[in-house]
């Protein structure tokens, strides 16, 4: 399986990732980009900085950037927040 | 009596023992220590090795001299968690102590090093035979509760800078060194954080100075202020294994109610 590497930028420096992750494909490595996204908004990561405009960035072995994933992106993906305005003008309450 | 553990010499060991780095043992009187050394041999541990499998009879315990043991528990996932490392202040085999046969742990070397060794059998003797061996224990016992029990709460509250921080300086302590070989993913299983946080923070710590990151080691290069980012969890913790290594002061007997 290829290492990739899960280097973290917040826009002005970047946090290198020296240890890499074996996954299988790219698919994976993106849905292990989206789990780093989130634990550094749970984990309250640089608590007193905003994180809009840290990103995830996906690098193989030689530093060539497979993916940039924004570490906010997973909190409104667009789909979904469209999705919930439906819900809420046409009365059907999604919760209790 | 206590047997003979497995290549123990004694008279060997005596000769040519180099100095004890492990605090439970420094802190035993010289002639509990003697009975002690008589059943323990000297063991190198290489990361990685396994010391006790989950739910299997110990059959060894390990008084840590150097490197780290990691405490492993299981999750139910598949994935083992580091639940929290003995270094030189402490013994790798609790249930022996307590006079259980196994736990629910897996023991694993974290950081290579060294150990004495010794069977679960003589080390229950020993705790039976010796007064002052088996005070040590519980004490240690104790110590182990408390930090048990104060980083559960800490990982309820406390942000991941304060558990960084606070990991770090426990794991100086237990290796006696500011070099600590510990890879982020060791300290992100610890800390039940995604890598790339321990990554992220750990860098924010080296832009204030607080330690600096090399190849395969983490330097504490400010332990005072990485003290500051802690929480109060590392001062706990660290008083419960100082005082459970002072001996403590003689009881006053109670007062029969006959006598």
């Amino acid at each position: 399986m290829p290492d990739y590497f899960f280097h973290v930028s917040d826009g002005r420096r970047l946090y290198r990732d020296d240890e890499a992750v074996d996954l299988p494909d790219i698919g994976a490595a993106q849905i292990y980009a989206r789990q780093d996204a989130r634990d550094l908004v749970c984990q309250k990561v640089g608590d007193d900085v905003a994180l809009a405009g840290w990103r995830i960035l996906v690098c193989d072995p030689n530093g060539r950037e497979l993916l940039s994933v924004p570490v906010l992106e997973w909190i409104e993906p667009p789909s979904v927040a469209s999705k919930s305005g439906r819900d809420v003008k046409s009365g059907n309450p999604t919760g209790s | 009596m206590v047997a003979p553990d497995e290549r123990g010499q004694a008279g060997h060991l005596q000769m040519t023992q180099p100095p004890i780095r492990n605090r439970l043992l420094q802190g035993l009187p010289a002639e509990d220590l003697a009975c002690c050394l008589e059943l323990l041999t000297r063991v190198t541990l290489k990361p990685r090795q396994v010391l006790h499998l989950r739910s299997m009879p110990i059959e060894y315990c390990y008084f840590m001299e150097e490197g780290l043991v990691a405490v492993m528990a299981d999750l139910g996932d598949g994935k083992d968690v580091e639940a929290w490392l003995i270094g030189s202040e402490g013994l790798v085999g609790l249930p022996t102590v307590l006079g259980g046969i196994a736990s629910p742990f897996r023991r694993v070397v974290a950081v290579g090093g060294i150990a004495w060794k010794i069977s679960a059998l003589n080390l229950s003797r020993l705790i039976d035979e010796r007064q002052a061996v088996g005070d040590a224990m519980l004490r240690y016992v104790h110590a182990v509760t408390v930090q048990s029990a104060q980083s559960g709460a800490c990982a309820k509250r406390h942000s991941l800078d304060q558990r960084l921080a606070c990991w770090l300086l426990a794991a100086g302590n237990r290796l006696e060194s500011r070099r600590l070989p510990l890879t982020h993913a060791l300290l992100s299983r610890l800390i039940g954080a995604r890598r790339s946080s321990v990554t992220v923070t750990l860098g924010r710590f080296e832009a204030t100075g607080a330690v600096e990151q090399r190849r395969g080691e983490i330097v504490i290069l400010d332990e005072p202020l990485l003290e500051t980012i802690a929480c109060n969890c590392y001062g706990i913790i660290k008083s419960a294994y100082e005082t459970s290594l002072r001996a403590p002061a003689p009881r006053v007997p109670a007062v029969e109610p006959d006598a």
